[in-house]
């Protein structure tokens, strides 16, 4: 388990000397430097950077959700070190749904580079409420773990409980 | 029974994500890769629509990919085979199979896969026969060697330049 905590951990270490390099060089040629990035991640791999995220057995595709603010050298650099781990940047991050008091919790931290990333009962509610079937049986296994505290939340935007208890999906 | 049933379902489960972790279509930190299996396309239905839709959204990439690593290809459940059709055709729309839109399937069919072996369906070759005048011909011979390049290579450097 903690091989793919690892691997998202050492994305965020390869993103930073990225930066780093990259500012050094712009100081070089008097140039303005790079503010820092801030990156917050959602979607499934949110839950893969979580200890009680990765409780609940997620398997997830190669891209990544996430909100990315910075300048547009960071957000490049951001981009291709991704593709080089075999991982795709999903552009239509922004538009995902998240609850109004959705969490975003602490990953990694320096001058160049913070992360953050969706707490899983946030994470499990955005999934039950825009893509229930998609998530039917991570959300099942969510409230399991969770109980009422996801429940409620799924609940309070309008969630049906009651599908996630269902049986198989039909083709 | 249902102890032994359970077991079978997990096992089976961890197969065929194990499958799509190894191709590199799939993250999941709690099971390990199995690269070197066959898995029936039946047995990953069945463990996306009761336990991983995920492996749904990739099992046309993998099936156009890694054919000869499927079991009961005949057996393709029409709504399955009408998805590998319109990738192959490149079309933009099709059926959604188990929750998961048409969109997603042909979106990791046209990826290119971490290790870079596999040829992304979009850039696979095909046979196009043309009737040509011989002046055309020699043109084309001309233009062609001219860049260093084939007649295909031309052809589509022409057709494709913005």
């Amino acid at each position: 388990m903690s091989s793919t905590k690892d691997f998202i951990t050492n994305l965020f270490v390869e993103i930073d000397a990225e930066l780093d390099r990259a500012t050094n060089e712009r100081r070089e040629e008097d140039l303005p430097g790079i503010r820092p990035l801030h990156i917050r991640v959602l979607g499934q791999l949110c839950l893969l950077m979580d200890e009680r995220g990765l409780a609940l057995n997620p398997a997830a595709t190669r891209d990544m959700d996430a909100l990315v603010v910075g300048d547009a050298p960071a957000v490049a650099i951001f981009r291709a070190v991704l593709r080089r781990r075999g991982l795709i940047y999903d552009e239509l991050s922004s538009e995902i749904w998240l609850p109004d008091d959705a969490l975003f919790l602490p990953s990694y931290s320096s001058k160049n580079l913070q992360v953050t990333y969706l707490d899983p009962i946030s994470a499990l509610t955005s999934k039950a409420i825009k893509a229930p079937e998609k998530n039917r049986f991570l959300v099942r296994r969510g409230i399991e773990l969770f109980g009422e505290s996801l429940e409620r939340s799924i609940a309070r935007y309008g969630g049906n409980i009651s599908y996630f208890r269902g049986g198989r999906l039909s083709l | 029974m249902k102890k032994k049933q359970s077991q079978f379902n997990q096992q089976r489960e961890e197969r065929i994500i194990g499958f799509f972790v190894a191709k590199g279509l799939l993250i999941a930190p709690h099971i390990s890769p199995k690269s070197s299996i066959k898995i029936a396309i039946s047995d990953v239905i069945e463990v996306g629509l009761t336990k991983e839709p995920r492996v749904l959204e990739v099992l046309p990439a993998a099936l156009l990919h890694f054919p000869r690593s499927f079991l009961g290809h005949h057996e393709m459940p029409p709504k399955l085979k009408q998805v590998l059709d319109n990738i192959r055709a490149g079309k933009l729309t099709g059926p959604t199979i188990g929750g998961i839109r048409y969109e997603a399937m042909l979106r990791w069919a046209n990826e290119p896969l971490p290790d870079k072996r596999t040829t992304l369906e979009k850039d696979r070759k095909v046979m196009k026969a043309f009737r040509l005048k011989r002046s055309a011909i020699q043109k084309l011979k001309e233009g062609a060697a001219a860049l260093c390049m084939n007649e295909s290579e031309y052809i589509e450097s022409l057709l494709l330049r913005d």
